[in-house]
């Protein structure tokens, strides 16, 4: 063992992972770490709550598309303050302070973000990340009102997070074809789409 | 891939496998240390708020020395936390500043917010301490408390070390736009698991 060890730097990496793989092979639950009934369970419904609602879905995307189109420092600065305060929208939630409208507010989040990508609005960065953010209070908070039931809030949180946060990032990829003509005019009729979405979940 | 993330990884299958690494695991002393590694290494509250320091560290202008002297800082930390954690304080309390400290390094992390080295390494020994408190107090009953803080400052030090590591290896501008949203998303799970603490279910 130790003559192997000194000679580990030597390894190819597909020397490594069969190793790694036979190591596993033979400590079952440390392959498998957490999977169990609560924390998986948690985690799934936590990732799937934004994924599954179209209202949150076409939202979270038009924050990235919208800071891809503003270009730097939005790329950064507005998928990094959504999740931060949705985070404080959402213990809101938890802890069960109320706020009004919160199906009107997520509506018109996905209105007025998407008209702002069809309209090629662009604003100051400041005023962009506060639009953003008072958007994110009322997902947030939505999010925050069912965490307290879920198999396990912690994992429930990190799914809930990790799915925003990949929305966001599917958002900018696809933004990031602003820089071609084509894109450009792709990009704002996916505002087009996104703000029409929005108005159906207004209405409906 | 370079010689050292090959170490790294074949260290962490060692750490995740001890009866390679110990000969005569399963029994004695070296089980609490497996036990205590695998409680930093398996606990995502853990994990996530070593990560956040560590990006923290890596985002400073201050470069490598910083991080080399972020581990000893760390490890210092852990060890002062336990030693403070034996004098039975407050549970709730004690978690409540953990949950708090992850939600400011991720502030930081997602700000790139530029620190002195000294306030640094600080904030880097007061993640440890606070790391210690919450291992010492949630886990009274372990066997050894000192072969179990071991166990945990290995654990420590690999996740603390592993994600210094690869953040700084990452360079470019994108990786650093990540490192910045990868902040957002600890400090905002830090919150909603901090509001948790708040309600009576």
């Amino acid at each position: 063992m130790a003559k192997y060890v000194a000679n580990v730097t030597e390894c190819t990496l597909q020397q490594l992972t069969q190793i790694s793989l036979g190591f596993f092979l033979l400590i079952p639950a440390v392959a498998f770490a957490h999977v169990g009934g609560g924390l998986s369970g948690g985690f799934t419904s936590g990732f799937m709550h934004p994924i599954l609602g179209w209202d949150h879905v076409v939202a979270m995307v038009a924050v990235g598309l919208w800071g891809a189109f503003l270009g730097r420092p939005a790329i950064w600065v507005l998928p990094v303050a959504f999740p931060l305060v949705m985070a404080i929208g959402g213990a809101f939630g938890v802890v069960g302070v109320p706020i009004p409208a919160v199906e009107i507010g997520i509506a018109s989040s996905a209105i007025v973000l998407g008209l702002m990508v069809a309209l090629a609005v662009k604003p100051p960065i400041w005023m962009a990340a506060i639009i953003v953010s008072v958007f994110a209070v009322f997902h947030g908070h939505a999010h925050g009102t069912e965490l307290p039931d879920a198999a396990n809030p912690f994992a429930y949180s990190i799914g809930f997070v990790l799915a925003t946060g990949m929305l966001h990032i599917s958002g900018i990829t696809f933004g990031l074809l602003v820089r071609w003509p084509a894109g450009y005019w792709a990009v704002r009729s996916a505002g087009v789409l996104i703000a029409m979405v929005g108005g159906y979940f207004l209405l409906a | 891939m370079s010689s050292i993330i090959k170490a790294c990884l074949f260290g962490l299958v060692l750490l995740l496998n001890p009866s390679a690494l110990l000969a005569h695991g399963g029994f004695g002393s070296a089980e609490l240390i497996y036990d205590g590694m695998l409680h930093i290494l398996l606990n995502v509250q853990y994990v996530l708020t070593l990560t956040a320091c560590a990006l923290l560290v890596s985002q400073s202008d201050t470069g490598e020395h910083v991080a080399a002297l972020a581990q000893p800082a760390i490890v210092l930390g852990i060890i002062t936390g336990t030693v403070v954690a034996l004098a039975n304080l407050d549970g709730w309390l004690v978690v409540y500043l953990s949950r708090s400290m992850m939600v400011i390094l991720g502030i930081l992390v997602a700000s790139s917010f530029k620190i002195t080295r000294s306030t640094l390494l600080f904030i880097v020994a007061v993640t440890g301490l606070v790391t210690g408190l919450e291992l010492t107090t949630m886990e009274p009953h372990a066997e050894s408390p000192v072969m179990f803080a071991i166990g945990a400052i290995i654990g420590g030090v690999v996740v603390h070390g592993s994600a210094s590591r690869l953040a700084m290896i990452s360079n470019a501008r994108l990786a650093k736009i990540m490192v910045r949203i990868a902040g957002s998303w600890i400090a905002a799970i830090g919150i909603i698991i901090t509001s948790f603490m708040f309600v009576v279910r």
